[in-house]
């Protein structure tokens, strides 16, 4: 990606904090680049630096070392008050929403214009026209307490593009939100990024929010971006275990692997029986698979738990499943099976601690 | 039947009128100065704080030490020991103006304390989002931090000002004039217990009117 295209570029950001003499480091010689107009995403556990790093981008948070460039501007070789005019062009949406209390929701997405040199009646009118964007025309005369989180958090995004700004930045925004709220809060982050061309550039916990709206991703482990790449690349071929676990999770598979120790499924099982974890790529479709295994080998397949999840055009499958044949011949099976393209693990003879299929 | 009741003080009544509005007189002029020098301290206060929006820890610490002092010095004390400060600002130590030296010194910094502990009840997040939408440190000032508490600084000061209806009458040890200067010189010195009852009903009755008003007023401006 050339210079020009990146809307943020990140060059070996460092953020350490003193911590009663002891050096923290909340971000580690971290280097990305957002393409204008894309949807880019960070996802990692709490205490990553994911909110650290998001806030370098506006210098709410001065980095220890290391460059920030946001539309081929270096802000830190700006003043307190350009960096302010800067900063209006970034807008940030937050977990708390952050409305302010006193003002109506009208207000409040006026607030951004108040420094404006613009006529009350025009800053007024910017405003309804926000509000109808996000859907909440008929609520500017109510209070931020009588809304509801994503209705909150609507007003939040109509207030953060006052500005007309080129840049979304979402720290955690659905985190605080139910998965039917999130939904539709992503949705007009979608359609945001679409009509507008603004460039979105969100954190999360949820690999579910990446997947649902993300183009570019990265994963986040101490202060470190551990791996990136396209949403399709990297669901598709995790390299580190993390991403594994992130992806998994966005497919429930984590609860697939709870009910196997719940369900004491490897105690119970027959000594002709063999439990896997399969996982196919979009080439290798689940079901045509499966019943050649029984067709072509007689081997029979109780299949207990199957998802699939789309991502970016690829369809990714994950199924657990217990093959039993009475002839002793399931190892031909799992080469069948391997031969096909699919990821096979064998979770039969770890007992007891939790299945670490890969 | 005001005559029955209270002899002496209808005796006296020009003076315990004028006593009335020295009280007022007293009590609203050290406000509007506290209320300024108040604000003013707590917002500096909450500013140079370590993680505040202009953080100074050093002047923090200082302007937090001073407050403290201040605060903990008798208002009884407080008068004499300013006497002489007082002179020399105001020229005399006796009299209503002279008064209004130890009641704002006295009151302010308990009143900056309130200010303080009400703009911390903002959501440091909120602060961080103003910042993010390009706000200055004054804009921060002005439209987040007073704007958004400005129902609790009313209630602090409604607080403040009944505090300072009380060391008025103390200020009266010190031949200030006003109600509590009458109930000590004339009430209690003379046994005309009347004129003492008659100068604590007027200050309920004030304090009372700056209660109902003060709340009336915070719930009309929590929404705006
Ligand atoms: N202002 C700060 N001072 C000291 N430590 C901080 C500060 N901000 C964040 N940290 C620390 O940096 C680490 C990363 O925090 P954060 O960026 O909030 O992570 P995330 O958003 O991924 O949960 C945490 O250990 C946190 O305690
Ligand atoms: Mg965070």
């Amino acid at each position: 990606m050339s210079e020009k295209q990146a809307a943020i570029d990140l060059k070996n950001i460092t953020v350490a904090f003193d911590k009663k003499g002891e050096t923290l480091t909340a971000v580690d010689d971290v280097s990305l680049q957002v393409k204008r107009g894309s949807i880019y995403g960070i996802v990692g556990y709490s205490g990553a630096g994911k909110s650290t790093l998001v806030r370098v981008i506006n210098l709410l948070q001065r980095p220890t070392s290391g460059t920030v460039t946001v539309s081929e501007q270096n802000l830190q070789k700006l003043s307190d008050k350009k960096l302010r005019e800067v900063r209006q062009k970034i807008g940030m949406i937050f977990q708390q929403f952050n409305l302010l209390r006193s003002r109506t929701v009208l207000n409040n997405v006026e607030y951004p214009l108040l420094g404006e040199k613009i006529s009350r009646a025009k800053r007024k009118k910017k405003a309804q026209e926000l509000l109808k964007l996000v859907g909440l025309a008929d609520y500017a005369s109510s209070y931020p307490e009588d809304l509801s989180g994503g209705q909150k958090q609507r007003v939040a995004i109509a207030r953060a593009l006052a500005n007309d700004p080129d840049i979304l930045i979402s720290d955690e925004a659905t985190s605080a939100l139910d998965p039917q709220t999130t939904d539709s809060i992503l949705q007009l982050l979608q359609k945001l990024n679409q009509k507008l061309g603004l460039t979105v550039f969100l954190i999360t916990h949820e690999m579910q929010v990446i997947k649902s709206i993300c183009q570019q991703v990265a994963v986040m482990e101490n202060g470190r971006i551990i791996e990136s790449g396209s949403v399709g690349q990297v669901f598709a071929r995790p390299q580190q275990p993390l991403t594994r676990d992130f992806i998994e999770s966005a497919a429930n598979v984590t609860q697939m692997r709870q009910q196997i120790v719940d369900d004491q499924l490897r105690e119970n099982l027959q000594p002709n029986e063999r439990l896997l974890y399969l996982k196919f790529s979009s080439n290798a479709t689940s079901e045509s698979v499966i019943s050649e295994l029984t067709a072509k080998y007689g081997i029979k397949a109780n299949i207990l738990f199957a998802n699939v999840q789309k991502v970016a055009q690829l369809s990714l499958g994950y199924m657990l499943v217990i093959l039993s044949e009475k002839n002793g011949k399931i190892q031909v099976g799992i080469d069948y099976l391997q031969e096909s393209g699919v990821t096979v693990n064998d979770l039969t003879e770890q007992k007891g601690e939790n299945a670490n299929a890969s | 039947m005001l005559a029955e009741w209270f002899p002496h003080v209808v005796e006296i009544w020009p003076q315990f009128v004028q006593a009335t509005w020295e009280t007022i007189y007293m009590t609203f002029w050290s406000a509007v100065i506290a209320v300024v020098l108040g604000i003013g301290t707590g917002v500096f206060l909450v500013m140079t704080q370590p993680d505040g929006i202009a953080a100074d820890p050093p002047f923090y610490s200082f302007l937090d030490k001073v407050v403290n002092l201040l605060r903990s010095v008798p208002f009884i004390i407080l008068l004499a020991v300013i006497a002489p400060f007082t002179k020399y600002v105001v020229g005399t130590t006796v009299g209503t103006a002279a008064a209004l030296v130890p009641l704002v010194i006295g009151i302010f910094p308990f009143y900056a304390r309130q200010i303080q502990n009400a703009l911390l009840s903002i959501e440091p997040s909120v602060i961080e989002a103003a910042q993010a939408m390009g706000s200055s440190p004054l804009e921060i000032i002005f439209r987040i931090y007073l704007r958004e508490c400005l129902p609790d600084i009313i209630r602090a000061s409604v607080v403040t000002l009944i505090s300072l209806l009380g060391l008025t009458t103390m200020a009266g040890a010190i031949g200030s004039g006003g109600l509590g200067d009458i109930a000590i010189s004339i009430g209690y010195a003379r046994f005309e217990n009347d004129v003492t009852f008659a100068a604590l009903l007027v200050i309920l009755i004030m304090v009372f009117l700056t209660q109902v008003l003060g709340d009336q007023l915070a719930k009309k401006v929590a929404r705006m």
